[in-house]
């Protein structure tokens, strides 16, 4: 299967010694997932109870611009619900109210928590159960938190989906349920190489609308498309379904593992798997061997940002001939980030958390050829000679699966072209 | 509680922010969850600056706030002044910070 690919490295990075900091961390809360998700999930809306801070955040992840009312919004606690002169479970009761009387096609609603709901201590859980049994059949409520003080970035979507994880329904089947939110045009590819194989049932978390549920049971084997669904994956363990563990579908030989590891479980025939995968396989070792020739024998340092640092370093250094510098992550977890871990030659620093000032230092220290780092780092970093790729661009591209390797490497290569480019200019 | 579903309104920490990127040899210490980093790429991207605000934030998380953050609090400026030796000090609590520290 991985005849194109070098063999594994003898030790890799799983038990190399992880540097851990506790400082400031220049990352997103979890109301950042709301961006996406609310595109992915067509019928949900997602109400954060939260402060200014909040809605002016969303509205700067979110771009500057919205044309249309979006399918988010937020409840903001005003000083009297802060300072308890109000019934704030009232008062949510009447913000809902408000909303859902203007949005009729709202079926599925997030209440989602903040910081300020959390310090208060307002119980979301209560209110979603009791305006479940309010907007019930109609509209169903969950709640999640995607504060600052409980989730890093991308565990908000992690945090959503594992709110969702409960109120499946149960069943005794064998069922495949792929876990995490691809784009659109992604997910229908990663289908019908599953459905070429010959795998299935196949379900998918989150499902585009409440009417494509799934349910869940002590048959069900899931995946992960997404390195940063921890507390998914043990909710689903909970419901009594088993992890496929795999490395991550990114590149030629990620996506032919996770594939692979999918079809063993589901006991496909070898010679079925290579005639499915051969002419994607091919088409992804192409692209990569056009976009990645700037890559070749560069350094890469990895800021911690959404948990895909470890895979994509995986990436690089195997298909694109990088070598990784630090590899900084939020949070790791043996049984998501174990198998590229495996994959991953030994060398870099492997950091979880982050001090940024210290991380700066050692960063600057290592002068690698591209750091990989958040938007508030990024222009800083340019003006004293780094190349940067933005962290956030790796979440909002479509970067899984062969048919997107290419592109994958050519958005590292990007900054290093240009780079280039500006150099010869200057000459 | 305000139901809102877009806002061009920052809040007044952020207005803090700029005015300590528009004076020198200050630094601002906020005492704020992890996540109010946002508000740097208002300078470095939407306004393209070249270097980061110099600002510090405390970036509390859950588990901290069981106990006394006062000694995050004070760790996070004794740190910012070795690195930046500022000349004024600016400093703030968000709003969360109100509500969980009233001994601040």
């Amino acid at each position: 299967m991985t005849e194109h690919m070098p063999p594994p490295p003898a030790t890799g990075c799983r038990t190399a010694p992880v540097l851990k900091q506790r400082g400031q961390r220049e990352v997103f809360c979890g109301l950042t997932g709301i961006i996406w998700l609310h595109r992915k999930i067509q019928d949900a809306f997602f109400l954060v109870v939260g402060s200014r801070t909040c809605a002016h955040l969303l509205q700067s992840a979110a771009g500057v611009m919205i044309f249309a009312e979006p399918r988010f919004g937020t409840a903001i606690l005003e000083e009297a619900d802060l300072a308890g002169l109000k019934d704030a479970q009232a008062e949510l009761d009447r913000t809902v109210e408000e909303l859902l009387a203007r949005r009729p096609d709202i079926r599925q609603l997030f209440l989602v928590g903040s910081c300020p709901s959390e310090v208060i201590k307002l119980d979301l859980n209560r209110a979603a159960e009791r305006l479940t049994q309010t907007y019930a059949p109609k509209v169903r409520v969950l709640e999640y938190s995607g504060s600052g003080i409980e989730t890093t970035f991308t565990q908000g979507e992690d945090a959503c989906l594992a709110a969702m994880v409960p109120v499946l329904p149960a069943t005794d089947e064998r069922e495949l349920i792929v876990v995490g939110a691809l784009p659109d045009v992604v997910e229908d590819q990663m289908v019908a190489l599953l459905s070429n194989l010959g795998i299935g049932p196949l379900r998918i978390l989150p499902a585009r609308t409440i009417e494509d549920e799934l349910a869940v049971g002590p048959n069900t084997v899931f995946a992960l498309t997404q390195p940063f669904l921890g507390d998914t994956h043990a909710a689903l363990i909970r419901r009594g379904a088993r992890h496929i563990a795999a490395p991550f579908p990114f590149g030629e030989e990620g996506s032919t593992a996770w594939l692979s590891a999918i079809a063993d479980e589901f006991n496909i025939p070898r010679e079925v798997f290579d005639r499915v995968t051969e002419a994607p396989r091919r088409r992804a070792r192409q692209a990569i061997s056009q976009a990645a020739a700037p890559l070749n024998d560069k350094s890469v340092f990895f800021f911690p940002d959404s948990q895909l640092e470890i895979p994509l370093a995986r990436f690089l250094s195997r298909e694109c001939g990088m070598t990784a510098l630090e590899v900084g992550s939020p949070y790791i977890h043996d049984a998501l980030h174990g198998p590229d871990l495996d994959l991953l030659p030994t060398g870099p620093q492997i950091s979880e958390g982050q001090d940024v000032d210290l991380q700066l230092d050692r960063c600057r220290a290592a002068h690698p050829d591209l750091t990989v780092c958040g938007l508030g780092l990024a222009n800083p970093l340019e003006a004293d000679g780094f190349a940067t790729k933005w962290a956030i661009e790796l979440v909002f591209t479509p970067v899984h699966f062969y048919e997107q390797a290419g592109d994958l490497a050519a958005l590292f290569a990007r900054p290093l072209r240009r780079k280039s480019i500006l150099k010869v200019a200057a000459e | 509680m305000k139901l809102t579903v877009w806002t061009y309104e920052g809040p007044p920490h952020v207005g803090a922010m700029r005015v300590a990127t528009g004076m020198k040899k200050l630094h601002y210490v906020l005492h704020a969850p992890q996540g109010d980093t946002y508000a740097d790429l208002l300078f470095t991207m939407i306004e393209r600056r070249d270097h980061r605000p110099p600002v510090t934030y405390t970036t509390f998380q859950a588990r901290d706030l069981g106990a006394d953050t006062a000694g995050l609090f004070k760790k996070a400026c004794q740190d910012a002044y070795d690195r930046f030796q500022p000349e004024f000090y600016e400093d703030t609590k968000t709003y969360i910070t109100k509500r969980t520290n009233k001994n601040f």
